[in-house]
């Protein structure tokens, strides 16, 4: 019993002392905020990695505004912006591990302009991430996330035409509402591992493909009723519950797909896990 | 609230030379500073750093920095901010203060800032310097929000601030571009401005002109002549309210209970919401918008489609259960014995089944289709290549099948044996009974999975997600080891890995005079190393490395 009481103690010792740059965090809080020159449009490019992530139209007048709470001792912020370039993110400076003071964790807030089309690239592993996009100029938009809990919310229409909108999520947990709103040509899905919850609801404008990817997991699309869907499957070992969906051929169709006014093509290639179709009033 | 007492509406003239005087020193001086307009700028704060960078529309920069004991205005020191920090002190409390404003508005405070009284002595020369500084670069900001309110207001504004607070007037300038939108086309012949202050038109009692609110909740229970302005706050009108004119409201809210609205009601942020609204009856919420009525009639659903979701769920989990369990009836009636053998060997070895699996996985498609090329390039093979292409794959489904099964019964074999209580109707003898245990004990993850989801809530959406990739990676894992158990076992020929010789003839038995070879080799040099094992003598020698280990 004491020998196996001394090898704990020296496992819970070697690991206290073993790791190197144990420190406790030190905040900062960094405020930065431009106003709007004229710009015909902004390419926006965000990587951060680690906090909670929000991210939400702005004032009038403003290209953005940046909130970023961050621990000066670990991470470096770089926020650049340079001829229509916004560059946002964290660099990591520290090694080892942080050890948390108890005031909480990282923050990056940021507000985007609504009066100039933007092209949204972002890159996070965040633990929370929030997006509200409902009512940006978005003509392209790529977001990647290793978060554990995303969720995008489209709640206005989007007054440009976006040809490709990219979805990469290896998160537990990616939500994404009001899609129609997007006013996009093209949404792609790539769902790592866990859970995706895809709501098309909004205006629709015209008809969009849709694809996605799913490695392992669970994939729920939900449609509004009118909506004209097609659900083209490539499954391995994987289950499709298309509810109140015909068969023709190898393809499903909603059931008013050919009296519909806006189509929507769905590609779904699944390896492991679920994909369920969900109809919404 | 920061002003109790009710401006007079004649206040809302004055209030706009105010803002004109804070953030432009003058109408004459306009058209010489719309040169100097800060464009960006940026606030840092930490224990050691307290800095302000402003970039101007002209080019030029500017950042003061108070850290570590030092006041540095563009990368050059200028002093010390005192033996204990109170410049530094009260230069934090106006980074905290400005830190939510930009452009014109953080100008205007960036100039009325003083270091206060107690800074004194060196410091207050520092501190002096830093004034001096502000004073030099931000004289003259262009006055974009107060411009345009000054268009928005007509050329009416007299530059006098009275009747306002300093309070007041800074929330004023905060909120000067919305005021600006939302005061376009309103008959401010009459105004009545209420600024960071709450107000409530009581019953019987009526506002001649427009009523604008800015920062502050309104209560309408009376009657407005004109029109009605909210800048972030809410409005409420109730009971017998009579608004004749129009509601506008910018980042606000508007809760309608009852009363009656003769024109649109607007909102700044989606003009496209606006919509006309007509002698409401009251107790009517027709202006509501509409959006805002479908997400709240989503929100009242939400939780009852959480719970349809997870039922259906459950169900489909219930449903899956079931056919496993029956596909198993199937296998144990037809062949228990070879299902038993896969499951003990599974058991008995499901490290090494688990890299067997994972290995004979990665193989199936190269063995498909380079068996498929070999028998297409061969006369004979032809033929042959018919059964083989869909023979393959089956044998292939069958196979992950078959182990899949077996460990459900390896799983509830072991749940049989545990003895617990409500498991104790299960007999391990029972192949059956082992089998429904073990296929329901792979389900209950993903059952866990779809009662989390009922919650609805974040967490439950995030422990739903926990437990969906919980129950594909055992669904992985089980298929992994039982394939590897089918492979190992011959699917099921024989229950002992170490009779694989048997199923794999001489290549396996190789394998395993090889790895004794190695283990013995390995225990001699290290009791060599040792120097020397009494017991080493022992140990016999490899008793034939002809049969494998290298020569």
């Amino acid at each position: 019993m004491t020998g196996r009481i001394g090898l704990i103690c020296a496992a819970v010792g070697g690991l206290m002392c073993g790791v190197t740059g144990v420190a406790a965090q030190n905040w900062s809080t960094q405020t930065v905020s431009r106003q709007l020159a004229g710009e015909d449009e902004v390419r926006v490019h965000v990587k951060y990695g680690a906090g909670v992530l929000r991210v939400h139209p702005g004032e009038s007048g403003t290209l953005y505004r940046m909130e970023l709470r961050y621990d000066e001792d670990a991470v470096e912020p770089r926020t650049r912006y340079d001829d229509g370039r916004l560059e946002i993110g964290v660099d990591r400076i520290g090694r080892g591990i942080r050890v948390k003071r108890g005031d909480g964790s990282g923050r990056l807030e940021l507000a985007l302009t609504r009066e100039v089309p933007l092209y949204l690239d972002m890159e996070f592993g965040a633990a929370r991430a929030d997006f509200d996009l409902g009512g940006l100029s978005i003509r392209g938009l790529n977001l990647k996330t290793g978060a554990s809990d995303t969720r995008v919310d489209v709640s206005q229409p989007n007054p440009v035409e976006l040809e490709l909108a990219s979805f990469g999520a290896g998160a537990a947990s990616f939500v994404a509402t009001g899609l129609g709103n997007l006013n996009a040509e093209r949404i792609r899905l790539e769902v790592k591992a866990g859970k995706a919850t895809l709501d098309f609801t909004g205006e629709w404008q015209r008809n969009t493909d849709v694809s996605v990817e799913l490695d392992l997991g669970a994939v729920e699309l939900r449609f509004p009723r009118g909506l004209g869907v097609r659900l083209v499957s490539d499954v391995f070992l994987a289950s499709v519950d298309a509810q109140d969906m015909v068969k023709r051929g190898q393809d499903y169709f909603s059931l008013d797909w050919d009296s519909a006014e806006t189509q929507v093509t769905v590609e779904v290639d699944a390896r492991v896990g679920a994909l369920d179709v969900v109809w919404v009033p | 609230m920061l002003a109790p007492e009710r401006m007079s509406p004649a206040v809302l003239v004055p209030v706009a030379g105010a803002i004109l005087a804070l953030s432009a020193a003058g109408a004459a001086e306009v058209a010489a500073v719309q040169e100097r307009q800060i464009v960006s700028n940026r606030v840092v704060v930490s224990d050691s750093d307290a800095t302000l960078s402003l970039e101007f529309d002209s080019g030029a920069a500017l950042e003061i920095s108070l850290r570590d004991g030092g006041v540095w205005v563009n990368g050059e020191e200028i002093g010390s901010d005192g033996a204990n920090g109170e410049l530094a002190a009260a230069w934090r409390a106006l980074l905290s203060e400005v830190i939510s404003l930009d452009y014109g508005p953080l100008a205007a405070a960036l100039r009325a800032w003083e270091p206060g009284e107690r800074v004194a002595g060196e410091t207050r020369l520092v501190a002096a310097r830093l004034e001096e500084t502000l004073e030099a670069v931000l004289a003259n900001p262009a006055p974009a929000a107060g411009a345009a309110l000054q268009t928005a207001l007509g050329a009416q504004a007299g530059g006098a601030t009275e009747g306002m607070n300093p309070a007041q007037l800074r929330l004023l300038l905060q909120r000067s571009a919305e005021l600006e939108q939302a005061l376009q086309g309103v008959d401010l012949s009459l105004p009545s401005l209420h600024v960071g202050e709450d107000v409530t038109i009581d019953d019987g009692r009526e506002v001649e002109g427009t009523l604008v609110v800015v920062e502050g909740d309104a209560t309408i229970l009376g009657e407005v002549s004109g029109d009605v302005v909210v800048v972030g706050g809410s409005l409420r009108i109730s009971g017998d309210a009579h608004i004749h004119g129009e509601v506008r409201l910018v980042d606000g809210r508007l809760e309608r209970d009852g009363g009656t609205v003769e024109g649109a009601v607007r909102t700044l942020d989606d003009p496209a919401v606006a919509e006309p609204v007509t002698r409401a009856d009251p107790g009517a919420s027709e202006e509501q918008d509409p959006s805002a009525r479908d997400r709240n009639d989503e929100a009242g659903f939400r939780p009852l489609r959480h719970i349809m979701s997870g039922l259906a769920g459950l169900f489909g989990d219930m449903f899956g259960l079931v056919i496993v369990v029956a596909l198993g009836f199937v296998v144990v009636h037809f062949a228990g014995n070879r299902l038993q053998n896969v499951a003990d060997a599974a058991v008995a070895s499901p490290g090494r089944a688990a890299l067997v699996g994972l290995a004979g996985g990665f193989l199936l498609l190269p063995v498909w289709v380079l068996g498929s090329l070999a028998l297409l390039v061969s006369i004979v093979g032809i033929p042959l290549l018919i059964v083989w292409l869909p023979f393959f794959p089956l044998a292939a489904f069958l196979a992950l099948g078959l182990g899949y099964l077996a460990v459900a019964i390896g799983i509830g074999e072991w749940l049989a044996r545990r003895g617990i209580p409500a498991l104790d109707r299960i007999r391990p003898s029972n192949q059956l009974h082992v089998l429904g245990a073990g296929a329901a004990a792979l389900v209950l993850p993903s059952a866990f999975s779809h009662v989390a989801e009922m919650g609805g809530s974040s967490l439950g959406s995030f422990l739903s997600g926990l437990f969906t990739f919980l129950s594909v990676a055992i669904a992985l894992a089980a298929l992994t080891v039982g394939f590897g158990a089918v492979l190992l076992t011959g699917a099921g020929r024989t229950s002992s890995v170490d009779d694989m010789a048997a199923t794999y003839g001489s290549g396996y038995r190789a394998t395993r005079a090889w790895t004794r070879w190695r283990s013995r080799r390995a225990g001699r040099e290290d009791y060599g190393h040792r120097g020397g094992d009494p017991t080493r003598e022992q140990h016999p020698e490899p008793e034939d490395t002809s049969r494998g280990g290298p020569a």
